[in-house]
């Protein structure tokens, strides 16, 4: 079984690069290549400086040694020396928030005890190349956080670091360039919009494809299932702002364009639309009846589909979607085409803290006594 | 203005992947002696008397041996100095059964080799050397009871090193060789602690050279590398006019087996711990 088959790249100095992929995708193997753990059965890895893992096993901590003896011995592991081990002991044992701790056995610590100093340990040793397996992923909110000024850090720094995430909104947040991995291959190299556009579409897929239950989305509070006999095929679609595809300005409207060609006769037609935000968290979803549905819709038809959906959105990515629906005879809505899922990006630098949707609102501030002073916005 | 590029400060290395001893040699130095340091101390941190126990326990069964072989099988009377040369060979053999029967496990442990690219012979050449940081104060001890029973010193004791650096040699080898061989089949644990009894009573541990009628424990002596070692040591250490090893052996050319045999292991270790060294992270 091959895990990474014809994945070349360039990380260069001082870049923050991204690895995305879904589970099993080859992204750890990839890390675990860069930072010598296993060997590439073909091909060449190259890295000018040393490299720092922080894999999603651990650091390799001996249970039976005391801190001290672990942070040298790891340190050493990473390319340093005992004695600048020894220096940067108490920078380490700080910055792991574990201050007096530094003779305790370490299988006397918590599990979290031990992310932290393992994350301080490789963060003090300084190396020349980052390698982070899903930090995101791992830890309590306060070791999230620490873990988040640490990548600004990082990147103020300059220093160069591959993440390996989950997280889309990390990949925006943080990296300038990244990679999109699916079985193995690339599947998306370079901006990042791309790559998480790509990688929410691709999941989006795998979600529709899941076998059993045929569930696949709500209407309403009604489950939307797909019929096992598909009346319609989507030839193209895209999704549209007024500029390049996929891409939107926030509060342009988002439209979507398709093309589907009717296959099986439909009656009572209706389009069904789905909004995503990066996290995979379900925004909006709805469906309407569209103009043709008055009649019947006879196969070799071809629909030119297009809808516009008001833009609330913060800058980031998200994904809409669609499909055609039927009524079946017992009233519920059943999607007779494949669901169809496009990746788009509202433009704009994604802010962490803002939220998936931007609001309008007004602030009033008064005095009890004065005029009222009015901001808006 | 100039343009030129910013030049990069190291030439991009290739990462090879995980092997025996890659990574710089002062790394390996380093690694080897903190592991061992800390193993040892580890080992032994929690309390004097597990300290004391690595000296009693082979001091014990070197009182069960001493009884059995001067009492009921009563050849041990017939050997001089047979207390001391007894206890000289136990101490020797048990540096090589403690340090061969821990690295076994060694390069596996703790899924260490999952997590960070550490030279894997690191691994079985700490325990090696945490067996030899406990078999220095347990050699004290034995220098004691030579000492104690009458030896005179020799000007022959100076070449106490050249029998450690020969033992440590073997050591090394079989340890990397049986730890490596594990990785592929898990059986070297159950099998090796059998082989190191049989290297026991095939080699000179406690009965002297020329003792044994020919047979199979004979032809495992006479090829077994320990036996010319413990030879050595009784001559060099206790008594210059016990046979050395070429004399016991008739000939040169039989007196060179056990190195023959050493370099074989030697050669198989090297052979396998580079096989392994690429693997073992797939294993666990």
């Amino acid at each position: 079984m091959r895990a990474l088959n014809d994945v070349s790249f360039d990380v260069r100095k001082g870049e923050f690069f991204g690895v995305a992929g879904r589970n099993g995708s080859g992204k750890s193997t990839l890390l675990k290549l860069v930072a010598g753990i296993h060997a590439a059965d073909r091909g060449t890895i190259r890295v000018a400086g040393r490299v720092g893992p922080f894999l999603e096993l651990g650091v390799g901590f001996n249970p039976e040694l005391s801190a001290r003896e672990n942070v040298v011995i790891n340190g050493v592991m990473l390319g340093r020396t005992p004695a600048e081990m020894m220096e940067r002991l108490g920078a380490v044992m700080e910055f792991a928030e574990l201050g007096d701790f530094a003779e305790a056995k370490l299988k006397h610590f918590s599990s979290g005890m031990r992310l932290r100093l393992g994350f301080s340990v490789m963060v003090q040793a300084d190396p020349d190349v980052y390698l982070f397996d899903e930090v995101m992923a791992v830890g309590d909110a306060a070791f999230q956080q620490k873990a988040s000024e640490t990548f600004l850090d990082l990147r103020d720094r300059g220093k160069t670091v591959i993440l390996v995430t989950h997280s889309m909104a990390a990949i925006e947040e943080l990296c300038d360039r990244a990679m999109l991995l699916e079985q193995g291959e690339i599947a998306a190299i370079g901006a990042t919009d791309d790559v998480t556009a790509r990688y929410l579409e691709l999941n989006r897929e795998q979600a529709e494809r899941r076998p059993g239950g045929g569930i696949r989305g709500r209407e309403g509070n009604r489950e939307v299932r797909v019929s096992p006999r598909l009346r319609a095929s989507v030839a193209s679609a895209r999704v549209v702002g007024s500029g390049e595809a996929g891409r939107v300005e926030p509060g342009e409207p988002i439209s979507l364009e398709g093309v589907v060609v009717i296959e099986r006769p439909i009656r009572g037609t209706r389009l069904w639309l789905e909004l995503h935000d990066v996290h995979g968290t379900r925004l909006f979803a709805d469906s309407a009846s569209l103009d043709e549905s008055k009649s019947d819709l006879a196969p070799g038809q071809r629909l030119r589909v297009s809808a516009a959906v008001e833009n609330r959105l913060a800058p980031g990515s998200y994904t809409l979607s669609w499909a055609i629906m039927h009524t079946a005879p017992t009233g519920d809505p059943v999607a007779v085409s494949a669901i169809d899922t496009r990746g788009f990006r509202v433009a704009g630098k994604r802010s962490p803290r803002s939220g998936p949707v931007s609001f309008r609102y007004e602030v009033d501030v008064q005095s009890a006594a004065d005029e009222p002073a009015t901001a808006r916005r | 203005m100039t343009t030129a590029e910013q030049p990069l400060t190291d030439p991009p290395r290739l990462i090879p992947g995980p092997s025996a001893l890659g990574g710089g040699r002062r790394r390996f130095w380093n690694l080897l002696w903190l592991t061992s340091l800390s193993e040892y101390k580890g080992r032994y941190a929690d309390s004097t008397f597990s300290y004391l126990w690595t000296i009693a326990r082979p001091l014990m069964l070197f009182g069960i041996l001493y009884l059995v072989f001067t009492q009921v099988i009563r050849f041990g009377g017939r050997v001089p100095n047979y207390p001391v040369v007894l206890l000289l060979n136990i101490m020797l053999f048990q540096f090589f059964a403690e340090a061969t029967n821990r690295s076994v496990r060694s390069m596996t442990a703790r899924g260490l080799v999952r997590k960070m690219d550490i030279p894997r012979l690191v691994m079985p050449l700490s325990t090696v050397m945490t067996a030899g940081l406990v078999s220095l104060s347990a050699l004290l001890v034995v220098f004691v009871w030579i000492i104690a029973y009458g030896i005179e010193p020799m000007w022959t004791w100076l070449l106490f090193p050249v029998i450690a650096a020969a033992m440590v040699a073997l050591t090394v080898a079989t340890a990397a060789f049986v730890s490596a061989l594990y990785v592929t089949h898990r059986d070297v644990a159950q099998v090796w602690p059998v082989l190191v009894r049989l290297l026991f009573y095939g080699s000179t541990v406690i009965y002297p050279i020329g003792y044994l009628p020919p047979g199979f424990l004979h032809d495992v002596e006479v090829v077994n590398p320990l036996s010319p070692i413990l030879a050595q040591a009784r001559v060099w250490i206790i008594d210059p006019n016990a046979p050395g090893w070429i004399e016991a052996s008739g000939s040169t050319l039989a007196a060179l087996a056990p190195l023959l045999a050493f370099l074989c292991i030697c050669l198989v270790a090297v052979l396998a711990s580079r096989r392994a060294a690429r693997v073992v992270a797939e294993t666990l």
